[in-house]
């Protein structure tokens, strides 16, 4: 149970000058966005998720998601806390979502700040007002000297993700999973990425375009405009199709491609228009 | 800018009601000098549709924190320089425990518009210097002073009222039926009850009416009891106080306050629970002649009721003033 002081505390803090570092409580995207966005100096981002309770000690500017439904959920409760919601849309709406529903969405979060991540994001934004801002990379140099096979990015637990992990792992002793984004550093990020040839990700744009910027040659399901991935519809022959990426893997065919993203996405850029964003709509 | 007042105005419960009163006032005599920031606990928006201005502002210091909220919800905020509680009391959270009591004897001053919350919290070993009395603000504008009930027939009456939820009165409520009943029964008197019940609590005291009539020979009277039976409105509290002439203020409740508050600003003789006896509850019993209610609580709240008419044209003491809200934060 919260405890009844916890809004007490937010309108005060409400009350106060815009604070120089802005409290956010973050129910985490788990992708590389987590991890970019704890790159923006003015945020102090307590990170949670769906399963763990509200930390009541702390008092909060804001409460960002990045799930339009978890946020609906939530939005009535975290206004009555004295919190600011606010949204980062990085995909279109499924597909299956009809009008009514997405009707009823846009009516529960009216009023809330959102903030798409991609162009597909916002052209099917569910909020007129919302901002458009693109995600910010660092720049580095690449790794030329690839020393690993694969890297599967399963966050959601996907079941065929694991089993496709479990077979690369008999092929390739090196083959690696990550299921969480927590707790890992930017740089760090970068790093493990830059050690891989070939990277399997699904549902996050920003981790196939992090997995590019490192240089490494993409499988994903997603559609990616710009930039040539290895697009899959569904895991036919899906061992054939990374065993052929891990064996023809060429670094100099990637990296324009890693110098063009991380060209496009200047973190600095990125870290400004988020703040601007979230301080405007702090005391909007 | 350098004081917070927090409380949950937009809601359209009496602790928002008295919240809407309080933030009024403040603001209105702060007009000139934009020195209180305001914020809204809580949701709801059904007592005010547009924010205050004051509601935008942000805070240039940090001078006092003025918190109209339930203890339980009440912080002592070492940033400012004075604490001021005005706390919204629900008679069981002081009284089952001292859980609290830190709260006020950390504050600076701790505002209050009755006695009763000024006894309960001298109780908790509060300084009584740090307890002040205000009386209720109330802007009486004329837009609030021309609201009136519509009572048709009964407009010209002398009307007596009350107000308050069934449950609790219960007994209250019978016995001043009873004795209203009995004493009115030629005269044009008028009782309105203003309750918050039920269909079948409405049906029962109707019922229980009938039954008094019965047993007083009234039967062909004139129904002069008049039952509203839903919440009242925040418009509608300024209307029914301005419409009727007695108000009795016997709710056990503990927010009939701000009812005794508003018969106050509109100058209304008052019978109190102090000033009578209301502890009787009816009793029937079957007759050969029907249902016979039993004795009749004449010798309180009747007797006090045809006083209060017999001297209706008697001007009544003016109710003392206490300093104001604004002169005290």
């Amino acid at each position: 149970m919260i405890n009844p002081t916890f809004a007490t505390r937010n309108l005060i803090r409400s009350a106060e000058p815009t604070p120089s570092t802005i409290s956010a409580l973050y129910y985490t995207n788990n992708s590389m966005f987590d991890v970019i966005l704890e790159t923006v100096d003015c945020l102090s981002l307590i990170k949670t998720s769906k399963s763990h309770s509200l930390i009541d000690q702390i008092e909060y500017d804001c409460v960002i998601s990045s799930d339009p439904i978890e946020l609906t959920d939530m939005v009535k409760h975290i206004k009555n806390l004295h919190m600011k919601p606010i949204l980062f849309m990085h995909n279109p709406l499924p597909k299956f979502f009809k009008k009514e529903d997405r009707y009823l969405l846009s009516e529960a979060l009216s009023g809330t700040p959102s903030c798409c991540m991609t162009m597909a994001a916002y052209i099917d934004s569910l909020m007129k007002t919302s901002a458009y801002i693109e995600y910010g990379l660092p720049t580095f140099d690449i790794n030329k000297n690839k020393r690993k096979s694969i890297l599967i990015i399963n966050t959601k637990k996907n079941d065929k993700l694991s089993s496709i992990f479990q077979m690369m792992k008999n092929i390739h002793n090196d083959a690696e999973m990550i299921t969480s984004f927590a707790d890992i550093s930017l740089n760090d990020t970068i790093s493990i990425f830059n050690d891989y040839a070939v990277v399997l990700a699904l549902d996050n744009y920003i981790d196939i375009l992090s997995a590019l910027s490192c240089g490494c040659s993409c499988v994903t399901n997603l559609e990616m405009q710009n930039y040539a991935v290895n697009s899959i519809k569904d895991f036919r022959n899906i061992e054939s199709t990374l065993n052929h990426l891990i064996y023809g893997y060429n670094v100099l065919e990637h990296i324009s491609v890693s110098s063009n993203i991380q060209n496009n996405y200047p973190i600095k850029k990125f870290q400004q228009k988020i703040e601007l964003f979230i301080k405007n709509s702090i005391t909007g | 800018m350098n004081k917070l007042f927090i409380a949950p105005y937009y809601q359209n419960t009496y602790t928002g009601i008295l919240s809407k009163i309080y933030l009024d006032h403040i603001l209105s005599f702060d007009h000139n000098r934009n020195s209180i920031v305001t914020r809204a606990y809580g949701g709801g928006d059904q007592l005010i549709s547009e924010k205050p201005i004051s509601e935008t502002r942000t805070l240039n210091g940090f001078q006092s924190l003025i918190q109209n909220l339930s203890p339980n919800q009440i912080i002592i905020s070492p940033k400012f320089k004075k604490n001021i509680l005005i706390p919204n009391i629900i008679a069981n959270q002081l009284l089952s425990s001292d859980k609290y009591s830190d709260k006020f004897k950390l504050a600076d001053l701790i505002l209050v518009n009755n006695h009763l919350d000024y006894q309960k919290i001298l109780s908790l070993n509060i300084a009584p210097s740090k307890i002040q009395q205000f009386s209720l603000p109330f802007s009486l504008t004329p837009e609030v002073r021309q609201r009136k009930l519509d009572l048709g027939i009964f407009n010209d009456f002398f009307k007596f009222y009350f107000i308050g939820e069934y449950g609790p009165n219960k007994d209250t409520i019978k016995s001043t039926i009873l004795a209203f009943a009995d004493t009115f029964k030629n005269q044009d008197c008028l009782l309105v009850l203003w309750l918050t019940c039920t269909a079948s609590e409405r049906s029962e005291m109707l019922e229980f009416y009938q039954k008094t009539k019965q047993s007083l020979g009234i039967v062909n009277q004139l129904d002069n009891i008049i039952f509203i039976c839903r919440p009242i409105d925040y418009s509608e509290i300024s209307a029914i106080h301005n419409s009727c002439d007695i108000y009795l203020a016997t709710n056990s409740d503990y927010y009939p306050f701000i009812d005794e508050q508003f018969a106050i600003a509109f100058d209304k003789h008052i019978i109190s629970r102090e000033q009578i006896t209301v502890s009787y509850s009816p009793s029937v019993t079957n007759t050969e002649q029907g249902e016979y209610i039993g004795s009749i609580p004449i010798d309180g709240l009747g007797h006090k009721m045809l006083d209060k008419f017999n001297n209706r044209n008697v001007s009544h003491k003016k109710h003392k003033n206490k300093p104001t809200l604004y002169s005290l934060i």
